[in-house]
């Protein structure tokens, strides 16, 4: 997992930034007129004397960016539409996350993670430096896709536990119930964190396989369907579409960023989603 | 409709296997783990109605396609669609009665008919067989043969002057075609349905034989008819005599006209007269010289021609001789005192007499050699054996027995004289023969079914006319009856040798004289007497001449029969029961053709079975590409889902 992570982010450090929020840290910024409640051990004494005014220091708060990568370890990432091929839904997942940790942490930022399906089952705070990345992918590689989804309650959860705001991240297939899923993200946004969707999707979900008729069944509800396949193709595709076009919809007017990764498609396609969200955060 | 390859059809089960397979039969199904389950649940809520639709037109679809390919390789044919007929056995009956001769518009009826006749014979086939009936001329046989020689025979037809009793004609033709090896059978009823034409009921004539007729709509015309036509009120003039002719009129509803009529004897314009529907006209008929006299009463023509003149023929002749033998009774010396007033009897001497009226037998032994004799038995039947041992001695092989049956009895019998119609017997002797019955014995009259008039010729070849009751008012009604005068002077005319006049209808059976070697037609046609001495073919009307050599030996006159004037039809309600349960009745010319040959093959229809199959293949095509629309798509992707997570 090292080894993979390390070949995907090498092409994507496409340099350093600062992080967004001013404070009070050694590298000076600017000056500004003094306000009642300002700290006076920050009182610029020097230019008390010339103008006879008080001002306060202000400096570039050198804090790394807070990121959290929650990854959804439900059984139904587990899947693959063609095991011999194509990666588990979770392996994609944990390979993304082990990569998005390290330009996190080369950046600078700390990275915590949780995983979770109908409940939080690992979860590192969020640290920086080269040892943390190490822990992370310890603690990444033996996670094993189980249980169901109810991922409201974990994500809430996670949004009383990261105090301080930063960078959400959450890798899922959303299979999950929608309507709560989006509360909690939302719930997540109003606590001030930047949250970014990624919705991983086996090709084979959105296509349905070879056979005229056929029976399909939810590994993690047990519920069965008989479906005439020839019958329902394109009409399928054209929900999955739907839902799709569906999440996109309720996320964006809450700025939280939706992307869906095949994971039929490069990972550093997906990287390139997390820094065009980075750029943006500054 | 039929088949050509019916044993395909039964390929058609094919059909229950799309049903089958969309009711009941389910694939082997695979199971799939698929995480997206609600992907799929929420396609099947929102398109289960459009996609059990498509199932269903594609089930219709490929259910049709296997119909058609069914019906295509049976090859089946359609009768709507023309095409031939199986090998069948036609009868045409054509009916050329006098009344075909009717002229509508400016075509005769007979000529459409055989127009009609021609259409039949337009689509008929080589393995065809055709008899062809004249109804109007039923002592013709059936001309029989393939479509030519039947052509041949309809346009030979002409009009003839004979009743058509269309009734027997389909008889006639039913009893053909049971005759047939032909599986296939028709009857080709080309007819005007005169009414007249047909015995009702008619108690199906064809038995079950399918019957295609002509029921012609167009209204036919009053008819100016002469029916009837008496001379002498029945009783030839004699020599030198002045008689009269009656002629009666067709009654008809809607005509009351007057026209001319006119009396034509020996080619000349003797007298005139007027006639309206239903009215009786006399004009008078001058004396004429001892011989044959010959006329013609004619009206002005209309639309049927053949019946606007009725013919008589009669023999001038001297006034029979008759003596009386024995106590004849009043009323046969009454009936001799009027005839011999009237100059149509002579008295005379027995000897010398043509006929002797010999009561109880008396006179019978002093006749001459050319005497005739009308025995009539005594009233009392204690005299019986005195009559017959005269009848013994006179060589007369009859005898009176003295049991006397008593009753009320019509006169009947084929061969019953005119003046007997009507008659009535109230005590009669039986008469028993002697020994072999002479073989000139005919019986003219019977009452309850033993003989009552009986006529023979002895031995030495004189007639004799033998009397079962006494002609008294308590033995027969004969005496009081106008009928009694008729009656002698029948009898004297008959035994006198010139008889009475005839009433013929055009179409009899021509007895001909005992010395008449041949008939000459009224066409001029002259044909030798058979051996059977009857004249058939009788389709003219007109006078018929028999002759021996060069020497005329009687003049019969043959008239239309009268029941042919009425053009009365018969109404289409009763074509069942007059032409049978299997009648088919046609009255546009122009649906002739498709009516006839009922059980057609029809026309081959496998092309446009297959057209039809070719675009509902297309048709399911397109469904069915519509519901594998992203097949292809799903092609380019990575195979999975059959090995990935199917379980066991």
């Amino acid at each position: 997992m090292e080894f993979i992570a390390r070949e995907v982010v090498e092409g994507f450090l496409m340099g350093l930034h600062r992080s967004p929020h001013r404070g009070f840290s050694a590298e000076f910024a600017e000056l500004r007129a003094y306000q009642a409640g300002d700290d006076l051990r920050y009182i610029d004494w020097r230019m008390y004397g010339r103008s006879d005014r008080y001002y306060v220091k202000q400096f570039e708060e050198e804090t790394n960016l807070r990121s959290y990568l929650l990854l959804d370890v439900s059984e139904s990432m587990g899947w693959s539409s063609s095991p011999g091929t194509l990666p588990s839904k979770l392996w994609y997942a944990k390979h993304l996350a082990a990569s998005l940790a390290l330009v996190l942490l080369r950046q600078g930022d700390s990275v915590g993670m949780a995983a979770f399906h109908n409940r939080i089952v690992d979860r590192v705070n969020a640290r920086g430096g080269r040892r943390q990345w190490h822990e992370l992918v310890r603690r990444l590689e033996p996670l094993e896709a189980q249980g169901g989804t109810v991922a409201e309650g974990a994500l809430r959860e996670l949004a009383v536990r990261l105090r301080r705001r930063g960078l959400v991240v959450l890798l899922s297939d959303l299979l999950v119930a929608r309507e709560e899923t989006l509360t909690a993200l939302k719930f997540l946004r109003h606590h001030g964190h930047e949250v970014l969707v990624f919705h991983l999707l086996d090709p084979g979900e959105r296509e349905l396989p070879q056979a005229s008729e056929a029976r399909f069944f939810d590994p993690e509800t047990d519920e069965e369907l008989l479906v005439s396949v020839a019958d329902i193709r394109a009409e399928y595709r054209e929900a999955v579409r739907g839902a799709l076009s569906e999440w996109q919809r309720d996320l964006r007017p809450h700025s939280i960023d939706y992307e869906v990764v095949d994971t039929d498609r490069p990972m550093s396609l997906s990287l390139k989603a997390y820094l065009h969200k980075r750029e943006r955060l500054g | 409709m039929g088949a050509l390859n019916p044993l395909f059809l039964a390929a058609g089960i094919a059909v229950a296997v799309p049903i089958i397979l969309h009711l009941f039969h389910r694939h082997e199904t695979r199971r799939f783990n698929f995480p997206a389950l609600r992907y799929l649940q929420r396609t099947e809520k929102e398109h289960a109605r459009q996609i059990r639709f498509r199932q269903l037109l594609l089930l219709l679809t490929r259910v049709a396609v296997l119909l058609l390919l069914v019906g295509a390789g049976a090859r089946l044919i359609f009768a709507g669609l023309g095409g031939a007929h199986p090998p069948t056995a036609v009868v045409i009956v054509l009916d050329n009665s006098m009344s075909s001769g009717l002229v509508l518009g400016e075509r005769r009826v007979l000529d459409d008919l055989k127009a009609l006749a021609h259409q039949t014979l337009d689509g008929a086939s080589d393995e065809d067989r055709f008899w062809v009936i004249r109804a109007g001329e039923p002592w013709m046989p059936a001309i029989t043969g393939g479509a030519a020689e039947a052509r041949a025979a309809v346009d030979a037809t002409e009009a003839s002057g004979g009743v058509g009793d269309l009734t027997a004609a389909l008889v006639r033709a039913a009893e053909l075609l049971g005759t047939a090896e032909l599986d296939d059978r028709e009857i080709h009823l080309l007819s005007d349905m005169q009414r007249t034409a047909f015995t009702l009921p008619g108690n199906d004539p064809t038995g079950g034989i399918p019957v295609v007729t002509w029921a012609d709509d167009d209204e036919t015309p009053n008819n100016r008819a002469l029916t009837e036509l008496l001379v002498g009120g029945g009783l030839p003039p004699l020599e030198g005599q002045r008689t009269e002719v009656t002629m009666t009129a067709l009654d008809a509803v809607d005509d009351t006209a007057r026209w001319t009529v006119r009396l034509v004897v020996d080619g000349r314009v003797r007298g005139a007269g007027t006639l309206s529907a239903g009215a009786q006209t006399t004009i008078a008929l001058p004396a004429t010289a001892l011989g044959w006299v010959q006329g013609h009463v004619e009206s002005d023509p209309d639309e049927l021609r053949a019946d606007d003149r009725r013919y008589f023929a009669f023999r001038a002749r001297r006034a029979p001789s008759v003596a009386v033998g024995g106590a004849t009774g009043v009323f046969v010396s009454e009936a001799m005192a009027v005839l011999e007033g009237s100059r149509r009897i002579r008295s005379s001497g027995v000897g010398e007499a043509e006929l002797l009226i010999a009561q109880d037998g008396s006179g019978l032994e002093g006749r001459g050699p050319a005497t005739a004799a009308l025995i009539v038995p005594p009233e009392d039947a204690t005299v019986l054996p005195a009559l017959n041992r005269r009848l013994a001695d006179a060589q007369i092989p009859w005898r009176y027995e003295p049991r006397l049956e008593t009753g009320e009895a019509e006169l009947t019998g084929e061969s019953l004289p005119e003046p007997l119609r009507g008659a009535r017997a109230l005590r009669w002797y039986d008469v028993v023969s002697v020994g072999d019955r002479a073989p000139t014995t005919r019986t003219l009259a019977e009452a309850a079914g033993r003989a009552w008039a009986l006529e023979g010729s002895d031995p030495a070849g004189r007639r004799y006319l033998l009397l079962a009751s006494p002609l008294v008012a308590s033995a027969t009604t004969l005496p009081v009856s106008a009928s009694m005068v008729r009656f002698i002077d029948w009898t004297a005319s008959e035994w006198a040798g010139a008889g009475s006049l005839p009433d013929y209808s055009t179409g009899a059976y021509l007895p001909a004289p005992a010395e008449a070697t041949h008939v000459r037609f009224p066409s001029g046609r002259e044909v030798e007497i058979d051996a059977t001495r009857t004249v058939r073919g009788t389709s003219e009307p007109g006078v018929y001449a028999f002759v021996a050599a060069d020497t005329l030996v009687a003049l019969v006159a043959l008239n239309p029969p009268a029941g042919e004037s009425r053009l009365e039809a018969l109404d289409e309600r009763d074509y069942e029961t007059a032409v049978g349960q299997e009648v088919d009745a046609v009255s546009r010319a122009d649906a002739w053709a498709r009516a006839v040959f009922q059980t057609r093959l029809g026309g081959e229809a496998w092309w446009p079975f297959l057209w039809v199959a070719a675009l509902l293949l297309i048709v399911e095509s397109l469904l069915a590409s519509t519901r594998r629309g992203g097949t292809r798509q799903a092609e380019r992707l990575p195979a999975r889902a059959e090995t990935s997570s199917a379980l066991p």
